[in-house]
């Protein structure tokens, strides 16, 4: 029996446009998410790649849960990687503890990035107004809106309003005066206090950031 | 790009067009999440065509857009409130 001989085939590496997109962990910390960047796109450098363009989204809530963890940290970047570098990156990738999750995508040669504002999509929803009064009232009151700007329904409350504040104002006015020496007197011994608390708060921030700053700080 | 979807639009029988052709947008972005969520269902499952009215050529774009997104924990694989 002949052995057989492994020929190995000589794959070309052709440098390809990639868009890659990854989430981190949200327990990590600002200067820990640079650090964990840095990596990755010191090895896509090594590896003979090209950082196009890069996004970062920050913080967002998934849509389902990811190893228990409610929050991510989202990245994106296109590439131009060498195609035999992919598997080594999706295994870095895989093993990696920070990182919960990546996809890398091939992309068109022409493509150009577009940013979605993703952070206000959720906020559009709640900001909906609350619905009041019966379905005719409703209808009725956007009807005047969108004829007139001005609509009547809103215009008499207005006076009611400005009587009662009219009122209000004469009490408050003889009120005000006694107040005002009070205050005077108040207003000397405060800032005294304030100036103490300033220095005592400045100092506290400075050593908080001395230790939070250390980035071999262990929890 | 400022492209406002819905799915409320009528037209006439036999001339439904497909809302991507319209307004010549070539590839479906998986970030693109506001597009995306026109053409999911109230369980969280990609609308058939026949609702929808996209072209075939969309469709199969529109549905690789919704899975990439779904992988990115994007859009959700199923409804929350669901037993």
């Amino acid at each position: 029996m002949a052995k057989k001989i492994k020929t190995e085939r000589k794959v070309e590496s052709v440098i390809r446009p990639y868009e890659l997109m990854l989430i981190l962990s949200p327990e990590l910390r600002e200067t820990e998410i640079t650090k964990k960047l840095k990596e990755i796109t010191d090895m896509i450098e090594k590896a003979g790649g090209k950082i196009t363009s890069e996004d970062f989204w920050g913080k967002k809530t998934l849509a389902y849960k990811i190893q228990k963890h409610l929050e991510g940290i989202y990245m994106v970047y296109n590439t131009e990687l060498p195609s035999q570098f992919l598997t080594e990156l999706k295994n870095y990738l895989r093993i990696e503890k920070d990182v919960l999750r990546s996809m890398i995508i091939n992309i068109p040669g022409d493509y150009t990035y577009v940013k979605y504002d993703i952070k206000n999509m959720a906020e559009e929803k709640s900001k909906k107004p609350a619905r009041t009064g019966t379905s005719g009232e409703r209808r009725n009151s956007q009807k005047n809106i969108s004829i007139k700007h001005n609509s009547p329904i809103i215009q008499p409350k207005k006076k009611e309003e400005v009587i009662e504040k009219k009122t209000e104002d004469k009490k408050e006015i003889a009120e005000e005066k006694t107040k005002e020496i009070k205050d005077e007197v108040k207003k000397e011994e405060k800032k005294e206090e304030s100036k103490e608390n300033k220095e005592r708060e400045s100092e506290l921030d400075k050593k908080l950031d001395e230790i939070l700053g250390g980035e071999d700080l262990k929890l | 790009m400022a492209v406002i979807f819905s799915t409320k639009q009528k037209h006439a029988p036999g001339k439904r067009r497909c809302t991507f052709c319209t307004n010549q947008m070539g590839d479906i972005d998986y970030k693109d999440v506001k597009t995306l969520k026109f053409f999911i269902n109230g369980f969280q499952k990609i609308k058939p065509r026949y609702y929808s009215g996209v072209c075939l050529r969309h469709q199969k774009k529109l549905s690789t857009a919704i899975k990439r997104a779904r992988e990115m924990a994007l859009i959700p694989f199923i409804n929350k409130y669901r037993a």
